[in-house]
């Protein structure tokens, strides 16, 4: 799969068309499979991407364009526990970093985006951002930075505390 | 737009209308990720959680507690925090038991062992007036004890009794391994015997060494023995055929490792070699130490070996380089444990320390041991040593810092067999293992024989059950 192969077409949900080089659509499992099915002789032909606006799918392939020139092989193999382990606890680069700064909506929308395409390592990427807002905060600040409504009663409340009580007992 | 909000910026009135815009719209956009997203992407944001924040995402609400509640997310935290079901005692081990409850219990576990009033101290009569010269848990109820008196006992920690004696052998049992169900053991006889641990039957005498055995280890097809006639031998477990007779170290082997194609073993001769498990060829001769090897570590990867000498040394099992020196201790380091990058060494200096092995910096010294180090075992982010001063202690391995006695003879001496009237005697503690939920330790006397040894265990289950 060689990155000269040839451009393709993507129409997202609002029929904005977007032209990126094979290589790089090939990066989302989902993409790569469609072109696989497609006849190789209507080079010409475009793929709708029904449920994704064109914000977010310009998103997707600045991600992927950056990720593609930014290393050799498309990486999506299964990973060893030891690798799982050090990508949990990794920092994340600087370019994702400032990738991931935008609004919680566009956020939200980026997830189920790299969902649908199936871009593992951008999936990651921004559940393990969503993670990082969540990571060391009380409930109440969750709550705020989520904008949640705690709907737990009296007696729910007491059943959760007994059930955390195990939790507190090593700082 | 542009147009709108170039008038908007040129009066007061207008930039507070926007600074209004900014906070109403930036609270809509806010987003409730783990309830609008599917279950699976929800799991999915949680599985970069940490314990504490995990906990934490329960308490906000009905559908992040089930979300937070998912079995797979605290099957992969027990997996990182290596807890492991198998370590609870079975009656506990349910088979509906959640991978959160095995996790919540063994951190229950973990407190009590290190802050909750201790349970009452259990006494089992071991091996009279002998020594413990092995001990090591077969299951989470069951361990087994073995001593220079020819016998090996296994006990139940739930019935509190040894529940069989293995005996054939002719001579002091010295060391003893598992593989799967069977028991194996080596001792003065010059010979290793295969046991049956269910039946107590004796399935293999394998002889051939022309001394006793000193060091045993076994995976599911091969059993490797060191002997002090200077060689090792690799047999098959099923036949208790010889398949090599491992030749070049000058004196006594004293340690074994045996890991996938590895067999590395430690000699008096102060050697350390690297052997191939399938063709018995030698592979590294490991020279740097100046004194007889006593103990080692080895993870497949990295060995570490103990010397008389007093240092440890951390080698590459690929290219028999030598990696670093460890330099602190004042003596023999008998008792070692490799996790990671870390290292644990009970010394006879008595001390132990905690070392990184990727650059040989000691971390931690633990002090408060007031003779040599018997034995160091890690469970649970602790460790647990004893020692020749009759006390088994608890310390925090991420620290260093000690915690608190576990057992000690001298407090609890009146609980205990007396000495006969003129014999001067101490109370020492030979060796500990963690069974299930108990810690065990093998007490006995020096001089040897002054009082019946006895087992002690400290059993914790009753007070981690949910």
């Amino acid at each position: 799969m060689s990155a000269d192969e040839g451009k393709v077409r993507l129409v997202s949900s609002d029929g904005q068309d977007f032209t990126v080089e094979t290589g790089i659509a090939k990066m989302s499992v989902t993409l790569r499979s469609m072109l696989e099915d497609l006849d190789p002789s209507d080079n010409d032909e475009a793929i709708p991407i029904p449920n994704i606006t064109a914000p977010i799918l310009q998103k997707v392939i600045e991600y992927c364009t950056h990720h593609k020139v930014n290393s050799l092989s498309c990486d999506d193999r299964e990973l060893t526990r030891e690798e799982t382990d050090e990508r949990r606890d990794a920092e994340i680069p600087a370019w994702d970093q400032d990738f991931c700064k935008v609004d919680q909506g566009t956020l939200f929308e980026l997830i189920l985006a790299a969902n649908f395409l199936d871009v593992k390592a951008m999936l990651d990427l921004t559940c393990k951002t969503v993670a990082n807002m969540i990571k060391g905060k009380k409930a109440e600040e969750i709550r705020r930075t989520f904008n949640i409504k705690n709907d737990f009663n009296a007696e729910d409340e007491e059943l959760v505390r007994k059930e955390n009580e195990w939790a507190d007992i090593i700082p | 737009l542009d147009l709108l909000l170039n008038r908007l910026q040129q009066s007061r009135a207008g930039h507070r209308l926007m600074m209004h815009l900014h906070t109403t719209t930036s609270d809509l956009l806010v987003t409730d990720f783990i309830s609008l997203l599917p279950d699976e992407l929800g799991i999915k944001i949680m599985s970069f959680l940490d314990v504490g924040s995990l906990v934490v995402a329960s308490s906000i609400n009905r559908h992040w507690r089930r979300i937070a509640q998912t079995d797979s997310l605290w099957r992969d935290l027990c997996k990182q925090h290596q807890v492991e079901a198998s370590l609870l005692p079975t009656a506990l081990a349910t088979p509906n038991l959640s991978w959160k409850q095995i996790f919540v219990m063994h951190r229950r576990l973990e407190r009590c062992i290190r802050v909750e009033p201790l349970p009452p101290l259990l006494m089992l009569n071991a091996h009279p007036a002998n020594v413990t010269t092995c001990l090591f848990p077969l299951t989470s109820d069951l361990f087994v004890s073995g001593s220079d008196d020819l016998t090996l006992k296994l006990w139940s920690i739930s019935q509190l009794r040894c529940i069989r004696t293995f005996v054939g052998h002719a001579g002091g049992v010295w060391c003893a391994t598992t593989s799967g169900d069977l028991l194996i053991s080596g001792s003065t006889d010059r010979t290793i015997k295969i046991w049956n641990s269910g039946t107590g039957e004796c399935l293999q005498t394998l002889r051939g060494h022309s001394s006793t055995i000193r060091s045993l280890k076994a995976n599911e097809t091969t059993v490797a023995s060191a002997s002090r006639d200077a060689t090792i031998r690799l047999w098959n477990i099923e036949t208790g055929a010889c398949v090599h007779t491992l030749v070049g170290h000058s004196s006594s082997v004293r340690c074994l490792e045996l890991r996938g194609e590895y067999v590395i073993s430690g000699a008096y001769d102060a050697q350390v070699r690297v052997w191939d498990i399938t063709t018995g060829r030698c592979l590294h001769v490991l020279a740097g130490h100046s004194d007889r090897i006593y103990s080692l570590q080895f993870d497949g990867r990295k060995i570490v070996s103990g010397s008389l000498d007093a240092m440890l040394m951390v080698w590459d099992v690929v290219t028999g380089e030598r990696e670093h020196v460890l330099i602190g201790h004042q003596s023999l380091t008998g008792s070692m444990q490799l996790t990671g990058d870390f290292l644990v060494s009970g010394n006879a200096d008595h001390t132990i320390r905690i070392w990184d092995i990727r650059d040989a910096r000691c971390l931690h010294i633990l002090r408060g041991h007031r003779s040599p180090v018997t034995g160091v075992i890690l469970r649970n982010g602790l460790i647990i040593s004893a020692s020749d001063d009759g006390s088994v202690k608890l310390w925090d391995f991420a620290t260093g810092r000690f915690i608190r006695d576990l057992i000690n003879l001298h407090a609890l001496a009146h609980l205990l067999p007396p000495p006969p009237e003129d014999v001067l005697m101490h109370r020492v503690v030979w060796r500990t293992t963690s069974c299930g939920c108990a810690i065990v330790a093998a007490a006995g006397s020096r001089p040897v024989g002054a009082v019946q040894s006895q087992l002690l265990v400290l059993d914790f289950s009753s007070l981690i059950t949910p």
